[in-house]
């Protein structure tokens, strides 16, 4: 699964550690997700998203 | 407990609050003092230090168990529990399958009971964990 978690997080000013702490997960779930390494649960891409305040579909592409 | 800075020479894991660090410190200075000290015999020391080691891990397990973890982290811990797991299994059944070879070339009749116990106690506990996550599900 692709995400646009870095860009997104780039655009509002966010670093990883920042994201982490609203979303309520570690800097290092974060990291792994930028790299495609992880795919969340439905509830931690429903949380990124409302962030960003974007639909699941517009943070997470699935390949 | 986990700070939030990178501190290199703990990988990242170093105590948050000042209480923290009193904890550490007052469970690691007393130890260290007590081996500086010069009146004690080797296996005083040793006896001294198992004790220790056995306070500190009871200690500790409340704090693994209350211990937040995240999604990530959840799924890794059952990862690496899984694989440990698996692992004691082979070296237990190993162990029980050598036993018992070793006494049936002496002609005896022998199961190591405690082995025994914890494989099928494993498998027990294995089959009735998935029995209720089966019905209940995982939420979190």
């Amino acid at each position: 699964m692709k995400t646009r978690i870095k860009e997104l997080r780039a655009k509002h000013n966010m670093t990883q550690e920042d994201l982490a702490e609203k979303v309520g997960v570690t800097r290092m779930t974060i990291g792994f997700l930028e790299k495609g390494k992880y795919n969340p649960s439905l509830i931690l891409a429903y949380k990124i998203s409302k962030i960003f305040n974007l639909k699941i579909e517009d943070v997470f592409v699935l390949e | 407990m986990v700070s939030k800075k990178k501190i290199w020479w703990l990988g990242g894991v170093a105590p948050k609050t000042k209480e923290g660090w009193w904890y550490i410190t007052l469970i690691c200075l007393p130890l260290i003092v007590f081996h500086f000290l010069p009146f004690w015999t080797d296996q005083i020391r040793m006896y001294v230090t198992v004790v220790w080691l056995i306070i500190l891990m009871i200690d500790m397990i409340p704090i693994m168990l209350t211990v937040k973890k995240d999604e990530l982290e959840f799924k890794i811990e059952a990862v690496a529990e899984r694989n440990s797991s698996w692992f004691m299994s082979l070296v237990l059944a190993f162990g029980l399958v050598y036993e018992t070879i070793i006494h049936a070339l002496k002609g005896e009749v022998y199961f190591n009971i405690i082995i025994l116990v914890a494989l099928l106690g494993g498998a027990l506990v294995k089959s009735i964990s998935n029995y209720i996550l089966e019905k209940k599900g995982i939420k979190d």
